[in-house]
């Protein structure tokens, strides 16, 4: 070989290293979405991690980690604690998973929330359950728990739809939502509000003849439903037929907030009440434009879940930055602990763990003419 | 090696822990019983040694031996009512037995959490735990199986009447393989709870006695080893052809149909039977052929 | 004084015993089908909860493509009768060319994993989901009789209920083929020297026991609002009660015991906390195994099936 190609192959070697080098320099940070995809509570999980990963994307276009990347794996729960738990365990064996988006539901992400402790590795669930945090500082919820949200459902219930008194359906296998209710009570009755009837129901129930049937005989000027959407649109057709008066309101919280409370309950759920994360179509500059974007890169509205999972991998991404140039797995956690007003585009807009626990307020929407919109304050 | 091990631990669990299941449930199944209590026994186990810990901290392994005891006890109490019923009868029984048990599980909240389930249970049973526990009731079944309490079982499925007059007391080997039966399902119950820090009512319900019961059609329930080798084949079959896994349901199904038409006896009975068959065959001891199948 | 029960209290019982009527109307078609079979053929038919599932399902794809309610049910039956005879064929038959020792536990094993496989399709092609019904099906009216309210959808399930009930009165008792179903009853050998086929025997009596199966599976899934794959296994497992209370095999037991177990499960749940339901039905399912397992209306045969040798 010639000494001039000698000083070529040794110049294009020299570029190429620097090249790999460079490359090698940014990052990936690889995070796992684990939802309910197929199962009871994929009507949740979905729409959720839609919400993840349009997120990932849109903060990678816009070099939200300098020059590294949100790399994700979207992996499956079923909406069963034995797949959840698995996934935890073999996710977490695998050293380049930096962070776990999940599980879905509450029975889910507990017992995950041991196996995350026992591996070492973040877990932030979409559920409220506060039961989730007592397995150690590596589980963290997303949702605000019932001390937060129910007092303002309380005030709307006594002040603005001044009723004196109500009966609540609440599912009794879902610890989140256990906690709303009992908080309400508490709450509403401590404020003169009587409660005539407290029924449970089971997630995978359908037959309400007999609550149906027990709450009308009550004669409740309200029934505030702590349910998901679809039970409680189901609730609503068997109150009416029932015989539920029209003149009888009814109130809910975040869980009724997605399109098949409309789809599955249809009249019967008209001038039905809830405080909700996200307002269809955004309440603020950031919501208006995220849902556009979201309706013109998947085609569907944004629902409720779309848009906390959007915001959640946001407040994630947030606490990677902050975690500095080298983020393990332990100042990613410490990090997220620490998060501050983080801007989403649910609830008031401001994201912050208080003590571990959610804070980012809520906005009321009301059921008319078959859609969602902003409830009379 | 662990970097290999450690992603696929939970597989290792559920094939031990479902072993032992099936063990408890073929002792029955063997012994002539047509019983599917298992779950039910499971569940006592799987509470008692949960709410012993955690609620009265009690040390762990007296949390399980306790549970193991009333998961005997349960056994004993079953085995009166079952005795005066047969076959399917049995089985209905039985299943209102375990409904039952979950009913009053998810009853009294207080103690057992409820629909809420019962959370937080410490992790302090290893692999290795299972492992042996699995081991050592493999061992104790087939010390019990060589010898006259196996025959006993042996002839009291295959013809009661006959097993009678040939002086077996059917009354105190059909309570013994209760006994037996719900001893081994609240240990295996109970380590399961400290092993997978919470319990649901739910999960000791439909889906464990389907996944018990196909375990032992599957690998037989004449020998200790069937067992073990119907649970390896559930719990691997999803793992290796993934797409299986989206269809568990079908596949067990599947596997019902096809082996009660093909091999009745389970995958591992039958080979046992055929290698005998052929050493009898060889020794010029076989009957002419018959219809009937032995045992 | 007060009354020992106020008017409103009185009210109340007496609509959750309409309740528990029309529940009843339901587990008294599907009792009827499974005890027919067992009548019949002397087998359990433990995929009976998957067919009941697939007439659910039938019906509501049938409403979904636009048919009304009327002409979506009758086609549910028909696919739910045609699915009873793909068990026969998959899960008793292939046992009877055998002679096994024990053929009462293969057939009841066969029967759960031809359920299982059925239960997976319906799985797949839900997707796991939970399915309802468009809203207004059946219309959301309702009217008033003694006091008592009646929805369109109670009197629906309940003259479908009694349709069903008479329609298969008048076929095993008034027609031929009727008539040689009964005659036959589990003796082939008769049915063969009779020139009967038995395998047609076997082929119409499924059919009839899936036609009543998913007939109940579209009530159900209309009463409830809610289709998915898994609703069989709870709903088998309480018929049971019905099943051995009117006596396996009977078909006025079947009925009875249907309407039995609708009344205790509507008024318990009615007066106890929803929890202790279950427990309370299961407990009667266990105290009749105890005290009287041939149930009300035993059939009559040579050898008492329950009594241990």
């Amino acid at each position: 070989m010639t000494s001039r190609k000698k000083v070529f192959k040794a110049l294009a070697l020299a570029a190429g290293l620097a090249l790999a080098s460079q490359a090698a320099l940014a990052a990936d940070r690889k995070i796992v979405i684990l939802q309910a995809l197929t199962g009871a509570a994929a009507f949740v999980g979905v729409p959720a991690s839609d919400g993840m990963k349009f997120a990932a994307d849109e903060l990678n276009a816009r070099n939200f980690l300098g020059g590294d990347k949100i790399v994700f794996e979207v992996a499956d729960s079923a909406s069963a604690r034995p797949q959840a738990m698995a996934a935890v365990t073999r996710y977490a064996a695998d050293p380049s998973v930096l962070f776990i988006l999940g599980p879905t539901t509450a029975p889910e992400a507990i017992p995950s929330a041991g196996v995350a402790n026992d591996a070492k590795i973040g877990l932030k669930a979409m559920t409220n359950a506060v039961a989730m945090l007592a397995a150690g500082p590596w589980g963290f919820i997303s949702a605000q728990p019932g001390a937060v949200t129910m007092p303002p459902l309380g005030d709307y219930a006594l002040n603005v739809a001044k009723v004196k008194s109500c009966a609540t359906v609440r599912f009794t296998d879902n610890e989140a939502y256990v906690d709303l209710e009992r908080v309400f009570v508490e709450y509403v009755e401590k404020r003169g509000m009587k409660i005539v009837e407290r029924t449970g129901i089971k997630q995978a129930d359908s037959d309400f003849s007999t609550i149906a049937t027990r709450i009308v005989a009550a004669k409740p000027e309200c029934v505030v439903l702590f349910t998901l959407g679809p039970s409680a649109a189901n609730m609503a057709i068997q109150l009416k037929q029932a015989g539920l008066p029209p003149s009888v309101k009814m109130l809910g919280q975040s869980g009724l907030s997605s399109p098949q409370l409309i789809e599955i309950g249809g009249a019967a759920v008209e001038g039905l009440i809830f405080g909700s994360d996200w307002m269809p179509g955004g309440s603020s500059p950031a919501g208006r434009a995220f849902a556009a974007a979201y309706k013109a890169k998947t085609g569907k509205e944004a629902d409720n879940w779309a848009a906390l999972g959007y915001s959640y991998m946001t407040v994630v991404a947030t606490a990677i930055k902050a975690a500095g140039p080298n983020p393990t797995r332990e100042s990613i956690r410490d990090a997220l602990t620490k998060t501050k007003d983080v801007p989403v585009v649910v609830g008031s807009g401001k994201y912050s763990y208080v003590d571990r626990i959610p804070n980012y307020g809520a906005t009321f929407l009301m059921v008319k003419d078959g859609k969602f919109v902003a409830a009379p304050q | 090696m662990m970097s290999f091990i450690t992603p696929h631990l939970p597989l290792l669990d559920l094939i031990f822990i479902g072993t032992g299941y099936a063990l408890s449930q073929a002792i029955v199944f063997r012994a002539g019983t047509f019983s599917v209590a298992t779950s039910g026994f499971a569940a006592l186990g799987a509470y008692a040694a949960a709410i012993l810990t955690v609620k009265q901290g009690l040390h762990p392994a007296a949390a399980v031996g306790l549970g193991t005891l009333l998961g005997l006890l349960c056994g004993l109490l079953l085995s009166v009512p079952l005795a005066r019923l047969r076959g399917v009868y049995q089985a209905i029984a039985s299943l209102a037995f375990v409904e039952i048990l979950v009913a009053l599980i998810l009853y009294f909240e207080d103690l057992t959490g409820g629909p809420l389930g019962f959370h937080n249970i410490p992790r302090v049973v290893t692999p290795w735990v299972l492992f042996l526990a699995m081991l050592a009731t493999m061992v104790l079944l087939t010390l019990l199986g060589r010898g006259g309490i196996g025959r006993a079982f042996d002839a009291m499925r295959q013809d009661p009447a006959v097993a009678a007059s040939l002086g077996v007391n059917p009354t105190r080997y059909h309570v013994l393989s209760f006994a037996l039966s719900g001893a081994i399902a609240g240990l295996f119950g109970g380590l399961d709870a400290l092993r997978n820090f919470s319990l649901t009512a739910e999960q000791f319900g439909f889906s464990i006695l389907i996944g018990t019961l196909s375990a032992v059609v599957l690998g037989g329930r004449r020998a200790v080893l069937g067992p073990l080798i119907g649970t390896t084949i559930l719990v691997l079959l999803p793992e290796i052809f993934r797409p299986l896994a989206d269809y568990r349901q079908a596949v067990y199904g599947l596997l019902l149909v096809v082996v009660m038409a093909f091999l009745p006896f389970g995958v591992y009975d039958t080979i046992v039977m055929k290698l005998h068959n052929r050493k009898l065959a060889r020794a010029g001891m076989l009957a002419p052929k018959v219809p009937k199948a032995l045992a | 004084m007060q009354p020992a029960l106020s008017l409103r209290a009185i009210s109340m019982i007496a609509q959750q015993v309409l309740n528990g009527l029309v529940l009843g109307g339901v587990y008294a078609l599907f009792a009827l089908g499974f005890t027919l079979i067992f009548g019949i053929h002397r087998i359990m038919n433990m995929a009976h909860g998957a067919v009941f599932m697939s007439g659910a399902f039938i019906g509501l794809y049938m409403v979904r493509i636009g048919l009304p309610i009327w002409a979506a049910l009758p086609i549910a039956m028909f696919g739910a009768g045609l699915i009873s005879i793909f068990v026969e064929v998959i899960a008793f038959k292939p046992l009877r060319k055998l002679a096994l020792a024990d053929a009462e536990l293969a057939s009841v094993i066969s029967s759960i994993g031809a359920g299982l496989i059925i239960l997976s399709v319906g799985q797949y092609v839900s997707k796991t989901q939970t399915m309802r019904f468009p809203f207004g099906t059946v219309p959301v009216d309702a009217i008033v009789v003694f006091g008592l309210r009646v929805t369109m959808l109670q009197l629906l399930m309940l003259g479908v209920a009694v349709l069903m009930v008479a329609l298969l009165a008048y076929y095993l008792y008034r027609t031929a083929q009727g008539r040689q179903i009964r005659a036959v009853a589990g003796n082939y050998r008769a049915a063969q020297l009779l020139g009967i086929n038995p395998n047609a025997i076997f082929y119409r009596t499924f059919f009839l026991s899936g036609a009543l199966a998913g007939a109940a599976g579209v009530m159900v899934g209309l009463a409830f609002n809610a289709v998915q794959f898994l609703m069989g296994e709870p709903f088998l497992l309480k018929a049971f009660v019905a099943i051995i209370l009117g006596g396996l095999g009977s078909v006025p037991g079947a009925l009875i015991g249907g309407l039995v177990l609708g009344l205790l499960q509507s008024l318990s749940g009615a007066y106890l906390p929803a929890l202790l339901v279950d427990a309370v039905i299961f407990l009667l399912l266990f105290v009749i195994l105890m005290v009287r397992p041939d149930g009300l209306f035993a059939q009559s045969v040579t050898e008492s099936p329950t009594k241990r040798v």
